[in-house]
């Protein structure tokens, strides 16, 4: 190698490696900017008593309370319903099928299905569970809408999570007498669970900030729900209405900022956990 | 008396065996093993070298049916434990690989603590008692010869051990479930000397108690700890003895050739 193509290659190296930071830095301004805008045009009115307080007048003044509430219940619900589903149907993909069309199929349609834009989805929650189920605008409704609409992801993740183990460590499992299933669920899903958080987060964050599929199958009641068959309303949905009605920018900003900041405050406690779990 | 003229206690009996590995898209199955006999006896160290892919640790994956996991192929010819065929229809192989410990030739932590990483297969086979649990421990730990450095923090996750000290913690975790025989798949190869010779002082210690099968790419590691050496070449056993006789007066050239670092 002559000096002058080593010349050529640092300067290479060192402009790949710029272009590499400044789109970095693109990225990262995006996130500093929404949140400064937020916090700028919101930040004043967030309050404990925001988060304390019933909405009054149809959410120009008060806080929030019942809409936290619903929005907590229905993600809980719908992470309840399709985090078991999502990281059985994985199990079955990886574990206990071989590859084959079967597989090929059911990876197709959940890869289809992650595809499929949410207010489609909130329209087949209408008819199936509002309407045809009989389920009406309910927080159920909206949970199982919402788990049909994060499932691929959860599959998906918890899929490549499984698929990241080892193989050496389920044979460690059968060596040491244990059945195929006490390797899945001693040794398989304990190894996979970073991934398998990490894609349950995700679907949090989706779920928490899903507006088109909650508005058609969980209404937009601001009551204080007291069973899962209530209409509610969620902060997606609350900040929808204030903004898109003009009821308050100031009141939809707020909103805004405390469901990002939820969702911030969320990913970082599982990043944290994660990272204690493992490091101990 | 010479050790081959008293009556051999045989805990491990090959007669013919055989193994082809299930066909491929690529093509039939190889032939992994083929007619392979010997005798491995009772509270002895049993050595098995050869070059790779000469069937030593299929060999070894067949005697706790490891291998059906992975890779299940057609077997033939017997393979007795104790007197009974390990192939028999009706055996129950998870009770049988409770009984024959495996030890895998990279160090292999579960993430777990360093305890429940020893309970692990106790807790599997219903030990729950907590008194029981900690002697195991105690007892495999210090067996495996890991015990001094590990005893004031038993509750670390085994991931932040080293890679001889994992080693070591997966010999513990095998002898936990108190294995009458001990096959281990070159347990040494990924391990610094100091390591290693840990390890071998606990093989030969506990060599009495339990029976192992040592197959190792190292022939100095066969020579120093084996009663008896194999030598596998090309699926098939091309020789087996004392293990002084087959270092220093081997029956087969391909012996003398492959230990004395002609090929390998």
């Amino acid at each position: 190698m002559t000096p002058e193509t080593r010349q050529d290659n640092l300067r290479w190296n060192r402009l790949g490696q710029r272009l590499c930071l400044g789109m970095t830095m693109a990225v990262v301004a995006v996130l500093v900017a929404i949140l400064a805008y937020l916090v700028w045009h919101g930040g004043d009115r967030l309050t404990i008593g925001f988060f304390l307080d019933f909405p009054k007048d149809l959410g120009r003044e008060g806080g929030i309370l019942p809409i936290l509430v619903s929005t907590m219940v229905l993600a809980v619900l719908a992470l309840a319903i399709a985090v078991p589903l999502g990281i059985g149907t994985a199990v079955y993909l990886t574990e206990y099928t071989r590859e084959g069309w079967v597989t090929t199929v059911i990876r197709f349609g959940a890869e289809c299905l992650a595809g499929i834009p949410s207010i489609i989805f909130g329209l087949f929650g209408f008819i199936l569970f509002v309407v045809h189920l009989g389920l009406g605008w309910s927080i159920l409704s909206g949970a199982l809408t919402l788990a049909c609409m994060v499932l691929p992801t959860i599959i998906r993740t918890s899929e490549e999570a499984i698929k990241a183990v080892p193989a050496v460590l389920r044979q460690v499992g059968f060596s040491l007498g244990a059945t195929k299933s006490q390797v899945i669920w001693h040794i398989v899903l304990p190894q996979a669970r970073r991934g398998i958080i990490t894609g349950v987060i995700l679907a949090l964050g989706r779920v928490m900030g899903e507006t088109a599929c909650v508005i058609f199958t969980t209404g937009i009641s601001m009551e204080m729900p007291t069973s899962p068959l209530d209409s509610a309303r969620s902060m997606a949905v609350h900040f929808y209405l204030l903004a898109r009605e003009g009821i308050s920018m100031e009141m939809a900003n707020t909103t805004a900022l405390a469901l990002v900041g939820m969702i911030l405050l969320i990913n970082t406690a599982a990043a944290v956990l994660v990272a204690r779990r493992s490091s101990r | 008396m010479t050790p081959e003229a008293r009556p051999r206690d045989l805990i491990l009996e090959a007669t013919g065996l055989s193994f082809t590995y299930p066909p491929s898209a690529k093509g039939p199955g190889q032939k992994a093993l083929e007619g392979i006999t010997l005798g491995v006896e009772r509270g002895t160290i049993f050595g098995i070298i050869g070059p790779s892919r000469s069937g030593k640790s299929t060999f070894l994956r067949l005697i706790n049916r490891l291998q059906e996991v992975t890779a299940p192929g057609q077997v033939e010819g017997s393979l007795r434990f104790e007197g009974k065929e390990i192939f028999d229809p009706g055996r129950d192989p998870y009770q049988l690989r409770r009984e024959v410990g495996f030890c895998f030739d990279k160090p292999q932590a579960l993430d777990l603590s360093i305890a429940d990483n020893v309970t692990f297969g106790p807790r599997l086979a219903g030990v729950t008692s907590r008194g029981e649990l900690d002697a195991i421990v105690e007892e495999t730990l210090r067996a495996a010869n890991l015990w001094d450095e590990v005893k004031d923090r038993l509750s670390l996750n085994a991931n932040r051990l080293s890679g001889g000290q994992k080693q070591r913690l997966a010999l513990a975790r095998t002898l936990a479930l108190r294995p009458k025989l001990l096959l281990l798949d070159e347990p040494c190869s990924a391990l610094d000397p100091i390591s290693t010779a840990r390890i071998e002082e606990a093989l030969v210690a506990m060599k009495h108690r339990t029976t192992c099968i040592l197959v190792t790419n190292n022939t100095k590691q066969a020579a120093r700890l084996a009663d008896r050496t194999a030598f596998f070449l090309m699926a098939k056993l091309v020789e087996e003895g004392p293990t002084q006789q087959v270092f220093t007066n081997p029956v087969d050239d391909r012996t003398d050739d492959y230990i004395s670092g002609r090929f390998g």
